[in-house]
């Protein structure tokens, strides 16, 4: 953790809420992303990356300096998101409510943002087909690269609870994939290195 | 054909011995189920790969700012009609036990009530007398120096009033919240 970092945080405790404004602006897309992974709706989304923020400030006396400040973050955050998909028992995403995304500059063609966006999509609908704790298990591993040990550490789980979750995630996200697209994996059934198979995360 | 453990080694991606490899590709090479579950898994993963970060919409902080400002007024309101409802809880509470003390053991309801209409009747009268007294103070004094009295008293009224209008304009714009919008 940086020393601005800290600086902010001590400042913010103090009730300096422009020193958090600091830590807002840090770290709302992290945070943001999970909560639009999670919930699946930008609307949605910023809602809860709002509250998990006023959570986080209301809250920031308990803050362990020891821990990262955006593990805590996202820990509140998907707790935030799984009590409301257990509060609402959200229906189905709106099929036309496509995110701020963040493209890459260096290649900002209409086809590349196209591309993008139907794999965004692809991508929302294979998670909604996930349990809220399961969903925010796939989103911390792959989008933030966290490890078994601080999923369990984030949702408040063990971690023997993460590996299984994380097994079941991956096979039936697999098996939606194979069951809306046949055709593609059936033309792709060759394993010509197994390193193909591991995370994109490293 | 029992699966495991080579489903997870193929879903999971964790490195294996070159024991545990030659026995993953012995099992591939005879299974129907993992090969196409591999693959979709590794597509599921190119797709988590292609899939950008979303980020907010423009403003986000300043949303976050104006949003803390609401927040902090409810919590604001919330103790001012908490402490509102414990004094006026409080008083009715008073009222009623000093009204069942004062009357405790009359005989019956219509007394009770005589008993609250006479001195409800003599608080009225008492509220009158306190006016005619005033009233004639008031008179008593020289028509310079009541307008004077007057004159501080709708001055102190103004500045309150004003005051209070500076303060409600204050708050939610404290930190330039407002002025971010």
């Amino acid at each position: 953790m940086g020393n601005a970092e800290m600086d902010w945080i001590n400042q913010a405790r103090n009730g300096n809420s422009e020193a958090f404004s600091q830590l807002v602006e840090t770290y709302q897309s992290p945070v943001y992303n999970l909560c639009y992974r999670m919930m699946g709706d930008s609307g949605e989304a910023e809602d809860a990356a709002q509250e998990t923020f006023l959570r986080a400030y209301q809250s920031l006396k308990r803050y362990d300096p020891q821990r990262p400040f955006i593990t805590w973050l996202l820990s509140i955050a998907a707790h935030y998101c799984i009590d409301q998909h257990r509060r609402r028992r959200l229906p189905s995403l709106p099929l036309d409510a496509l995110p701020e995304e963040t493209i890459p500059d260096d290649v900002p063609t209409p086809e590349r943002v196209s591309v993008t966006r139907e794999a965004n999509q692809r991508i929302r609908d294979l998670l909604k087909s996930l349990g809220p704790q399961d969903r925010a298990a796939v989103v911390l591993r792959y989008w933030y690269d966290f490890s078994e040990e601080e999923i369990a550490s984030t949702l408040s789980l063990t971690v023997s609870a993460v590996k299984s979750r994380l097994h079941r995630s991956r096979r039936e996200l697999a098996q939606m994939w194979m069951e809306r697209q046949p055709a593609k994996s059936e033309t792709s059934r060759s394993f010509p290195d197994r390193r193909h198979y591991e995370s994109p995360a490293f | 054909m029992n699966h495991q453990p080579f489903e997870e080694w193929l879903l999971s991606g964790e490195t294996l011995t070159a024991e545990e490899e030659q026995s993953l590709q012995d099992h591939l090479a005879s299974c129907d189920t993992c090969p196409p579950l591999g693959t979709a898994w590794r597509q599921v993963l190119g797709e988590i790969k292609q899939v950008p970060a979303a980020a907010p919409v423009a403003g986000f902080t300043q949303r976050w700012e104006i949003r803390l400002q609401e927040e902090r007024l409810k919590h604001q309101r919330r103790i001012t009609f908490v402490v509102l409802a414990v004094f006026i809880v409080g008083a009715i509470g008073l009222a009623l036990l000093s009204v069942v003390q004062k009357y405790q053991g009359l005989p019956s309801l219509v007394e009770l009530l005589g008993g609250f209409l006479s001195s409800a009747t003599a608080g009225l009268v008492r509220i009158q007398q306190t006016s005619v007294t005033v009233e004639a103070v008031v008179r008593a004094i020289p028509t310079p120096l009541s307008l004077l009295i007057w004159f501080v008293g709708a001055s102190t009224l103004f500045l309150w009033t004003l005051v209070w209008i500076v303060t409600l304009w204050k708050l939610p714009n404290r930190q330039g919240v407002i002025n971010h919008e």
